[in-house]
């Protein structure tokens, strides 16, 4: 009996992973380095590698904002953080309909503060991030079953797993490479269950953020299923990053400072005209001139001084209604959160009123109830939106063990098959597509952050031609592996991606305005961990080719991939992490 | 495993465990949220993470047993009466 | 204190990886653990883990200290994995050293 319930979950553990298994293992890669969007994006910017660290963002910030709308109704700053250096600015003109949801904005560089609005156009990491739930090029919804379903097929697996592995503290810390078989079995042991709690979490928090659309009964949508089923995966702001997720491209389109200027122009010009008779702009024009009699002069420095001391902890954005005006109030909004259980918000606030008191302070408390504190740990921790860089680091590398376990699981079923099923239909097909699924998936990143770099910035639509490289680097692959897989396919293959990721940080600083030593001077760690991990990749994926070509010389052997990229990857990470 | 060998069994039990686990699921997760009261966005939440558990669980249960009668009746049997026990309870069908 | 910490997980899986049967080899020669070993060192290996929470609770509030700590748990695992496989004899240096499970001597062989 005891053998017919290993036996059953084994046969589960198989076939619900292997079914779905290419899904996951992008799922996987490309939800990994979502944990790093915000700094994908950066590196995808090279216009924004130029800014500089400075002492007195908040000087640049408002001194930008009072050139170019003094007259506002709401500043919006969002200073420099660990990941992103530039200043992010909105502001809304007077006046000015609320529902737009932002208004002007610019990027701006803290050291000179001068706009960067010539940057170019890229998903960046929010192209990756979207993949990663609802795919590309399908409808969402149809995009959010897929990946929802092959997430259930996991969540069985995982727990099939774990029951048909008794023995879990047995062969805990045994990798026993060029083996194999039994490197692959320690490597799968390894990924999965080393990071176990991590698997758990990620599989089953994803799921329930998928919940929306996978519990359609629950009548998602009038219940406010908008508000979290349907906006759940929208990008959420980007921290300082400009937002350039496809979507939002009308919203900014033409309201570059120039366009705010001059809307500044047309205001005053309506002010001296005196037009308009409606009450709203009567007191419009009241407030203007008053603007134009005397401007308060606030002492932000100041007041950032006093609202980082008073809330203990650096603050991230600051929202300023009415500026320079004698009923302005500044709000201070911290950078972490006071509780795991927010998925949003959660930060604490001070708000200031124009004499520099303190008007309003709240630390948020952590959500109410059980249930609502439970799903928000647990969806905080599956988006790492409380997360420093040390939690982002952890979760990446946890996020890697993923990546590890579903590409070994996958090898592993063909490793295991190889003898008896090769050139069988199915057999095939699997060793097909775990080539284009695994190695075609590195070189499919690889190409997506090459296009980046080599589609001139100024291209029409050039966000979309990045993704359609990411897309047809894939394609070749995927043809490559079913009709040529076995003319050294994983050779081939992992040494193109190993190429590509290896001269990426040549790429980088050839073609970025700042070059190497002027990212090391300015402290633009954002990007040169990119680089490093690109190059680890690259020593990844180069030591499989290795040993392939090894394999591939030894005579009577079929070359099956050593893909070693477990080892040198974690080593990394537990590095930089610490 | 013997149950699960042969086309027609095995086609069976997956879609028992997977429309059946689904429905017995969303059927099990409705009666706690009544016995529960939990109303609006707490009661979401808490559907969406009760409810995979409960998926899951069931998915492995029915993998696990043996005998491939039991395994459909109890999937069949544990639906008929807890879909029956809603519905006296004033839910919808 | 996040390598601290680190130090303590690698340090309190040695003791896990020593009671295996193919690292018992590695640290205490031939033979195979006893199941009074096996449970003394794992009672270490854990009061180990336990300790290092507290570097972490030190640097970081609560929430973040115990998903810091799971997040250093799984750093911690594959360093040992890599340590064990590619330098054993640090491990046992380190087993030497720095791990409290030598002073169990009723249960050590």
């Amino acid at each position: 009996m005891k053998g017919g319930l290993r036996k059953s979950m084994t046969w589960l553990h198989t076939w619900s992973s292997l079914i779905v298994i290419w899904v996951l293992f992008a799922v996987f890669l490309t939800g990994t380095t979502a944990f790093f969007r915000a700094e994908i994006t950066h590196w995808m910017t090279p216009e924004h590698h130029l800014s500089v660290k400075s002492d007195t963002p908040l000087v640049s910030a408002t001194d930008y904002l009072q050139s170019v709308a003094p007259f506002a109704e709401t500043w919006q700053i969002s200073l420099p953080d660990s990941r992103s250096p530039v200043l992010g600015l909105n502001w809304q003109a007077e006046g000015e309909e609320r529902q737009r949801r932002r208004g002007a904005r610019a990027v701006i560089d803290p050291a000179s503060g001068t706009a960067i609005d010539d940057a170019r156009e890229t998903a960046g990491g929010n192209f990756l991030f979207r993949f990663h739930y609802e795919l590309y090029g399908i409808s969402r919804e149809a995009g959010r079953w897929i990946v929802g379903a092959a997430s259930m097929l996991m969540f069985i697996a995982i727990i099939s797993g774990i029951i048909m592995h008794r023995k879990i503290f047995a062969d805990f810390f045994t990798f026993r490479p060029g083996k194999k078989t039994a490197s692959w079995v320690d490597a799968h042991v390894v990924g999965s269950v080393l990071a176990l709690p991590f698997h758990i979490m990620i599989t089953f928090t994803g799921l329930f953020l998928l919940a929306g659309t996978l519990l359609f009964w629950q009548g998602g949508n009038e219940r406010g299923g908008n508000e979290r089923g349907g906006n759940q995966g929208g990008p959420q702001q980007e921290r300082g990053a400009p937002e350039r997720a496809p979507q939002e491209r009308g919203a900014r389109e033409g309201r570059t400072p120039d366009t705010a200027q001059e809307e500044r122009g047309q205001r005053q010009r309506m002010t001296t005209a005196q037009e308009g008779d409606e009450p709203e702009q009567t007191r419009r024009r009241t407030r203007a001139e008053d603007n134009n009699r005397e401007a308060v002069a606030i002492d932000l420095e100041d007041l950032y001084q006093q609202a980082q001391a008073l809330m203990g902890q650096p603050v991230h954005d600051i929202s300023i209604e009415k500026p320079m005006t004698a009923d302005a109030s500044i709000t201070f909004r911290g950078s972490e959160k006071s509780s795991l259980s927010h998925f949003r918000g959660g930060t604490p606030e001070v708000t200031f009123n124009a004499l520099g008191e303190v008007t309003e302070e709240s630390t948020p408390e952590g959500a109410e109830g059980i249930v609502a504190k439970v799903y928000g740990v647990l969806r905080s921790l599956h988006e790492g939106h409380f997360a420093d860089t040390l939690t982002r680091w952890l979760l990446f590398f946890s996020g890697v063990l993923g990546t590890v376990m579903v590409g070994s699981g996958a090898l592993l079923w063909s490793q295991k098959r190889e003898r008896q099923q090769a050139g069988q239909r199915g057999y095939e097909l699997v060793s097909a597509l775990n080539l284009a699924g695994i190695a075609g998936m590195f070189v499919a990143l690889g190409a997506y952050f090459w296009a980046n770099r080599i589609i001139p910035a100024d291209t029409e639509g050039r966000s979309d031609l990045e993704i359609q490289a990411f897309l047809i680097a894939w394609l070749i692959c995927l043809l490559y592996a079913v009709f040529l897989r076995k003319k050294h396919g994983w050779l081939i293959q992992l040494a193109v991606a190993g190429t590509l990721f290896a001269f990426l940080p040549v790429l980088d600083f050839v073609t970025s305005p700042a070059g190497l030593l002027d990212a090391i001077a300015a402290g633009d760690w954002v990007r040169i961990s990119f680089d490093i991990v690109a190059l680890l990749t690259a020593a990844g994926l180069w030591t499989a080719v290795y040993y392939l070509y090894k394999k591939a010389r030894t005579p009577g052997r079929k070359n099956r991939p050593d893909k070693r990229r477990p080892s040198p990857r974690p080593q990394n990470k537990q590095e930089t992490a610490s | 495993m013997a149950a699960l060998s042969g086309r027609w069994p095995l086609t069976a039990r997956i879609l028992t465990a997977a429309v059946g686990g689904y429905a017995l699921s969303t059927v099990i997760t409705l009666l706690l949220l009544l016995v529960t009261g939990f109303e609006g966005r707490e009661a979401r939440m808490f559907t969406s993470m009760i409810f995979f558990i409960a998926y899951v669980t069931i998915v492995i249960v029915a993998f696990s047993i043996q005998s491939h009668k039991k395994t459909i009746g109890l999937i069949a049997a544990g639906n008929g009466v807890l879909w029956g026990a809603w519905y006296l309870a004033g839910g919808e069908l | 204190m996040t390598a601290l910490a680190l130090i303590l997980i690698v340090l309190g899986f040695i003791h896990f990886a020593a009671s295996t049967r193919v690292f018992y080899k590695l640290i205490f020669g031939r033979g195979r653990p006893t199941s009074k070993l096996r449970n003394w060192l794992h009672v270490v290996g854990y009061m180990y883990l336990a300790v290092a929470l507290l570097p972490c609770l030190q640097a970081w509030n609560t929430q973040m200290a115990i998903v810091i700590w799971l997040g250093l748990l799984h750093v911690g695992a594959v360093v040992l994995t890599l340590l064990l496989t590619y330098w054993p004899e640090a491990v046992k240096r380190l087993w030497q050293f720095a791990c409290a499970g030598r002073l169990g001597k009723p249960f050590l062989p």
